[in-house]
């Protein structure tokens, strides 16, 4: 019990935070839409940096995500504890037709493949009236209900997200710790040593797809629950490359990173607000992609590791001038 | 006599115009120790190649154990027991050296992804032994107290025994050695190979070597094929080998 202490105090911290500060309805749902992106990032990190094959059309699996719940809950009244794992194999089933070409295409040759994906299907979003109600999307999904109560307030949403994202995490934990994660990462590192060591690449590399894909579903499944109504232009390039910021900041290969960036990208704007120069959050976002590039390849997480590190030598040096004495 | 573990029959394979080997015959007995010596771009590699798969011959045949081989795929070679190192070391880097030695077990891990992402029993149990397993062969290797560590932090005499490492831990039949003594200095090939003449005991292996060290060669090897532009101008013990004076040719002139 004790070897998960840090954890439990966060998640402590977590669950108690809203309750304390008792946050307006706009920070709760800019606070859901953080969790949302966590769960989009832990996803596209295994992809990335565990995996290491790019994708810049995310956006197009949480688009799906939203739409798929968006029709099963209007047009045939599913309830949500139906509605996920449709999401999850729908979502599933489009990474791995996107994994197809990654077994051809590598670096740039597949992020542009990846990136035509995305806008494909913003376009399909926006164009196939008859199914995503063109420009004006879907209105009147409902909220998931629980037990017949229905989580209608951002707080009820808020717990609700949070379970998934503390799923999310442990699968990646689990994931990234056995057999199929390190075949992944030794995919990403030399992949001739991988396949003489019997790691079939073009499974993994499937795998690695349809994982992030699912990811990206069930986030896109939590969003049309928040807002109740989705629209096409949401999940469009842009997106696309907020997660791959996100996961920049935050820390490659590293799930801790993958929250920490989600939270820093969706919430700094919120906290710039204040400052009078258009577009503060994004010049910034901008220059900290710079910045982290350069001086620290393993994001943000990687600033809090080299702290612990430190304190650990200066700790050692204390005890050993301590025996000296 | 012994079975034959290995047969090449008659393996050509050309890039473009260049013949990189031409029609090669030879074949490796179990528990010996071949060595493949000949001069730069004679084909050594390209022929270790054609056994991991990564290339495909265009004509000839390869048998291992007496099966047909020719035609499978690179992640299916080491179920042969077939495993390999590489000449300039393909270390998983970002991956410490217990987990590269994980990586190399990963054929004997017998769960599936839905019950590593709920962390039963039995995978916990797996990958326990896995990591016993593991530190069993670095014990042996003598390099158990690096487990921990990332292998761009290690030197890179260690490096190639973190590989060689990987290699055995995943309980091969036979053992393909692409220039494991390079870097290494007198002291460290001549430990080197009474390390491998060790482990081929214990674990009764074949073992196929590329190596430029003479002696090292000339120690370890029980035959040696010596190749030039492809081709196998010499084949016998070291002490053959040694007096051949088309190998000499090759060499100096």
């Amino acid at each position: 019990m004790k070897k998960y202490m840090k954890q439990v105090i966060l998640l402590a911290i977590f669950i108690i935070l809203p309750l304390i500060f008792n946050f307006n309805r706009s920070f709760m749902t800019l606070l859901n839409m953080a969790g949302i992106y966590v769960v989009i990032a832990i996803g596209f990190n295994i992809l990335l940096g565990y995996a290491g094959q790019i994708s810049l059309g995310h956006a197009a699996f949480v688009g799906i995500g939203a739409y798929t719940t968006a029709i099963l809950s209007t047009k045939f009244n599913l309830s949500f504890i139906l509605i996920i794992p449709i999401v999850m194999l729908i979502s599933g089933l489009l990474g791995f037709v996107l994994g197809l070409p990654a077994l051809r295409l590598q670096g740039n040759y597949l992020a542009i493949a990846t990136l035509g994906f995305g806008v494909a299907f913003s376009h399909i979003f926006m164009e196939w009236e008859s199914v995503t109600g063109g420009f004006s999307g879907i209105k009147g999904i409902s909220p998931p209900s629980i037990f017949g109560y229905q989580l209608k307030t951002r707080l009820s949403m808020y717990y609700f997200i949070l379970i998934f994202i503390i799923i999310s995490i442990i699968f990646a934990k689990n994931l990234i710790k056995t057999k199929t994660g390190r075949a992944l990462m030794a995919i990403r590192d030399s992949e001739y040593a991988a396949m003489s060591l019997g790691i079939d690449v073009a499974k993994y590399k499937t795998i690695a797809f349809l994982i992030s894909a699912v990811y990206a579903g069930v986030a896109g499944c939590l969003y049309a629950f928040l807002f109740r109504q989705v629209y096409p232009n949401t999940f469009d390039v842009g997106m696309s490359l907020n997660i791959l910021a996100m996961i920049v900041i935050g820390g490659i290969a590293s799930i801790e990173g993958s929250v920490v960036g989600a939270l820093f990208i969706t919430l700094i704007p919120e906290f710039l607000k204040n400052i009078k120069i258009q577009n503060a959050s994004f010049i910034l976002t901008g220059l900290l992609l710079i910045l982290c590039v350069m001086y620290f390849p393993y994001g943000l997480i990687d600033i809090y590791r080299r702290f612990k590190m430190w304190l650990k030598k200066k700790r050692i040096a204390v005890k050993d001038e301590g025996v000296k004495v | 006599m012994n079975k034959e573990a290995l047969n090449f029959k008659d393996i050509t394979i050309a890039f473009g115009g260049l013949k990189a080997i031409d029609s090669l015959s030879f074949d490796v007995k179990e528990g010996e120790i071949v060595g493949i010596i000949g001069p730069n771009g004679a084909g050594k590699t390209t022929l270790f190649n054609i056994i991991s798969r990564f290339y495909k011959q265009d004509t000839g045949k390869i048998e291992v154990f007496s099966e047909d081989a020719s035609s499978l795929k690179p992640h299916d070679v080491i179920n042969k027991g077939i495993v390999r190192t590489f000449q300039n070391v393909e270390l998983f880097k970002h991956m410490t050296v217990l987990d590269n030695l994980l990586v190399g077990q990963h054929r004997h891990l017998s769960y599936n992804i839905f019950s590593s992402l709920i962390m039963t029993k039995k995978v916990k149990k797996i990958e326990e032994d896995a990591k016993k397993k593991a530190f069993e062969i670095l014990t042996i290797l003598g390099i158990e107290n690096y487990a921990y560590y990332y292998p761009i932090n290690l030197p890179y005499g260690i490096q190639k025994k973190v590989e060689l490492a990987r290699a055995l831990v995943s309980n091969p039949k036979i053992l393909i050695l692409d220039e494991p003594a390079a870097g290494m200095n007198d002291t460290e090939t001549i430990d080197l190979s009474n390390k491998l003449r060790e482990l081929k005991e214990k674990f009764k292996l074949t073992i196929i070597v590329i190596e430029h060290h003479m002696p090292f060669v000339m120690n370890i090897c029980d035959r040696v094929v010596v190749l030039n532009f492809g081709k196998k101008i010499a084949e016998g013990t070291p002490d053959e080998i040694k007096s051949n004076p088309l190998v000499i040719e090759a060499y100096l002139g």
